[in-house]
């Protein structure tokens, strides 16, 4: 694989990426008005579909991650200052955010959640897990325990790791949604 | 997702849907028309001067967009695409994210055709995934 080819693969995966983190965006507001409106069958539909656009989405991370170590460079290279601006990273991108903020007032209604329902939300908070672990996972194939594209030199930022940013993600994002059971 | 200083691979090669703005901007003007998403794909404007100027000829557009990139400046297609191909703004429109969803699987094919280390699982899951989008999008 060539540097031409690795970039096409990185771009394809994460064009993928991104459409599926805006189904999930949408997914996530319909949970939020069917346990809002007590609607547990659409509440669980919605689940369910958030559930495998998660699932969708920590695929095609790896399909964009698929790539010798060595071709990364490049792809790492399209995504550093001048083509990007500073401290670039896709944890802190409007769609994230976006999806982030969507997660907030899930845990309020999702509260004392049992039976199928319950199970629902805990599958799709397991693929919510997954899709971190899918990016750690490229993560840390190509980048091991060196620093995030957000924490290059020059940035001021503290010396964490790529990788010990994600789990810092991952953790909160986790605890958005951490709920007691009934 | 933008100019890449590596040759070859200068321009944006889909249309992405990105960039949402949740509640940040009306979906109920004239602009949000399916009739103008129609022929500007019919078109297929290819060349960043056409493109500006059409979205000179859309003032609306430009002022949405001012609101929503603030310091993070799009290329003229990348501003087209984030008119048109943006879920939320588009009030979920079916036929844009049918559109948006045929462009991805397209791109997946011709990887997977090169060659591919994805498991069948993964592969599944990715599908999948992409049909959910669909879904969740017909129903909203």
């Amino acid at each position: 694989m060539n540097a031409d080819r690795a970039l096409a693969r990185w771009l394809a995966g994460h064009h993928a990426f991104f459409l599926l983190l805006q189904g999930i965006i949408l997914a996530h507001r319909r949970v939020e008005e069917a346990l809002a409106d007590g609607d547990e069958i659409a509440a669980r539909r919605a689940l369910a579909q958030a559930t495998r656009m998660l699932e969708g989405s920590a695929a095609a991370m790896l399909f964009a991650g698929d790539m010798p170590a060595e071709c990364y460079v490049v792809v790492r290279e399209s995504m550093t200052p001048p083509n990007v601006p500073h401290k670039f990273s896709g944890l802190w991108s409007v769609d994230h955010r976006a999806m982030i903020d969507g997660l907030r007032p899930l845990r309020a209604l999702a509260e004392g959640l049992a039976g199928p329902l319950r199970a629902e939300w805990d599958a799709w908070k397991d693929a919510l897990d997954r899709t971190y672990a899918a990016h750690a996972c490229v993560c840390e194939h190509f980048v091991g325990d060196g620093p995030s594209l957000a924490m290059q030199p020059g940035t001021g930022q503290c010396a964490r790791s790529a990788l010990q940013n994600l789990e810092a993600f991952r953790q909160r994002t986790l605890a958005l949604v951490e709920t007691r059971r009934s | 997702m933008r100019h890449s200083a590596v040759p070859g691979i200068s321009k944006l090669l889909l249309p992405i849907p990105q960039r949402l703005t949740p509640r940040s901007v009306g979906c109920d003007d004239d602009a949000l028309a399916i009739e103008p998403l129609t022929r500007f794909l019919a078109n297929g404007l290819k060349d960043s001067e056409a493109i500006e100027r059409w979205l000179a000829a859309h003032p609306p557009i430009i002022a949405e967009l001012l609101s929503v990139t603030e310091s993070e400046p799009l290329t003229p297609r990348q501003k087209i695409y984030d008119r048109y191909f943006n879920v939320e703004r588009h009030g979920g429109s079916a036929a844009s994210v049918a559109y948006a969803v045929g462009q991805v699987m397209s791109e997946l094919a011709r990887e997977f055709q090169l060659g591919s280390g994805l498991g069948q699982q993964d592969l599944h899951r990715l599908i999948d995934g992409l049909s959910a989008v669909l879904e969740t999008v017909s129903e909203c």
